[in-house]
């Protein structure tokens, strides 16, 4: 080879290997937390996942690594189903989650299932330290923030005692909700996304429609109760309407909604 | 057929492409792998509130968020209806009292003038176009409150910081430290702010009851 080509060419093979180093060393840059989970996340019910012919949800989730509920049955959040309640399910929750549900034993399994499948989103990281005590009565109310003192002392959710099921996961994320609306920085600059979409859809639900005669919130509070509705049916998909649109299909089914499922997402980042 | 300095030329460009390549690669991988704070990805990109530097005891000189209207002891009568959109107007005692549009939705503002100047100005900070003020930093320019009332106004949350003697009384949640209201007025004795402006200190009702079957 003639000297002149030399150079040139070395030029060139050393351009090719750089290239190439690039290639075999970009799949193993490091990514970020959120963006892991988004690169291999569990398909759920929420976003209508992608499915090849023939294949169902859970063989997606199990190709991808995902948990088993082991029921047969893909998880309805937008996160992973939830391994076998343990023995003790309260202390569970509180050593995961920083969160104390003081509630009946059934309805911690009922918690322990949402709270897996809705654990990827980070809201139960944002309101870590929350107490909630149960009652008799047949309604919620929300008396303080963590680490706040209210009429029940530390205590931040008062929960009926009386709910069971979808239902009770839909509402204790609704209530939930309220105290990530109030007490965290994320669910606050979310609250201030609403009034763009209650402007541009009215209302998500009945409730904070305020059609229900008998609980309709004032209007300094509809704001607070369609976001709570948003996030509660956003990552309950398999809830229809609570309060007094009970039985009414979720606002979200058949891509409804679009601006509230909007909100939904940035403040979940999913 | 092309000659050596030909290959040579075509070869040096071929590199230079290549480096350009690699360049847009590592900027792209850059800005997509670089940390990011999550909780701000809703207000990326807005204004950040101005804080000017104060001097206290001076009404005119406090600038806590672009949403302030008015002056105080500067504005007249005159210009209110032509800076703002005057939705009511009452006469109450000697001042007058203007409700005006707010940027946060459902919500009203609220100017009031004596003698044809503005002495009283109520300014709600939450929109979903900028980051909302906070308590810490105002407290760090202003020093702390002459007084701090916890669940006053419209929850729980809200904590009611008073600056009377510096003509500023500031409500923020408690929990998140963002301001949700600013007044500013003429500068006063504590007990004089309660006189004039206490219905805004008034306890925080109990939360709604939920989900109650009646």
């Amino acid at each position: 080879m003639k000297d002149q080509y030399k150079r040139p060419i070395q030029i060139a093979r050393t351009l090719s290997a750089i290239v190439l180093l690039g290639i075999f060393i970009l799949p193993h840059i490091p990514l970020t937390h959120a963006q892991k989970v988004t690169s291999n996340t569990c398909r759920t019910l929420v976003g209508s996942p992608t499915l090849e012919p023939g294949q169902t949800l859970e063989q997606l989730n199990a190709s991808l690594g995902c948990a088993s509920a082991g029921n047969g049955e893909a998880p309805a959040g937008p996160c992973q189903a939830a391994p076998p309640p343990p023995g003790d399910i309260r202390a569970a929750i509180i050593s995961r989650w920083g969160i104390t549900l003081n509630i009946t034993q059934s309805q911690l399994s009922w918690a322990w299932q949402e709270f897996h499948e809705i654990d990827c989103t980070g809201f139960l990281q944002d309101i870590r330290g929350t107490l909630v005590d149960s009652w008799e009565n047949g309604y919620a109310q929300q008396f303080s923030c963590p680490g706040g003192n209210g009429e029940y002392g530390p205590t931040d959710i008062m929960f009926s005692s009386q709910w069971n099921g979808e239902f009770m996961q839909a509402i204790l994320v609704h209530e939930l909700t309220h105290v990530w609306q109030f007490c965290s920085q994320r669910g606050e600059a979310n609250l201030l996304q609403i009034p763009s979409a209650y402007n541009g859809e009215g209302g998500l639900t009945k409730y904070s429609r305020r059609e229900c005669p008998n609980f309709a919130p004032g209007f300094d509070r509809i704001y607070h109760e369609d976001q709570a509705d948003t996030i509660a049916l956003y990552l309950n998909p398999d809830s229809g309407e609570l309060t007094c649109g009970n039985g009414a299909p979720n606002p979200f089914a058949g891509g409804r909604h679009s601006l509230h499922r909007g909100v939904a997402q940035r403040g979940l980042g999913r | 057929m092309i000659n050596a300095t030909q290959l040579q030329l075509r070869l040096i460009g071929l590199g230079v492409l290549v480096l350009v390549i690699i360049s847009i690669i590592i900027l792209v991988l850059y800005s997509a792998f670089a940390p990011r704070d999550q909780s701000l990805d809703s207000i990326e990109g807005a204004p950040t509130p101005i804080l000017a530097s104060p001097t206290p005891g001076d009404p005119k000189s406090h600038q806590f968020t672009p949403l302030q209207k008015t002056t105080i002891e500067q504005t007249t009568d005159e210009q209110i209806p032509q800076q703002n959109e005057v939705l009511s107007k009452r006469k109450v005692g000697g001042a007058t009292i203007y409700t005006i549009r707010s940027e946060e939705p459902g919500k009203t503002d609220e100017i009031r003038t004596k003698d044809g100047i503005v002495v009283f100005e109520k300014t709600s900070t939450k929109t979903n176009a900028a980051p909302l003020p906070k308590i810490a930093t105002i407290k760090s320019k202003y020093g702390n409150p002459e007084e701090t009332l916890d669940k006053v106004g419209e929850g729980f949350y809200m904590s009611a910081y008073l600056y009377p003697t510096k003509g500023f009384a500031i409500y923020a949640n408690k929990y998140t430290g963002s301001v949700y209201v600013i007044q500013r007025f003429l500068s006063m004795t504590l007990a004089d702010y309660k006189k004039q402006y206490g219905e805004n200190l008034s306890p925080a009702p109990a939360m709604p009851k939920e989900f109650q079957e009646l």
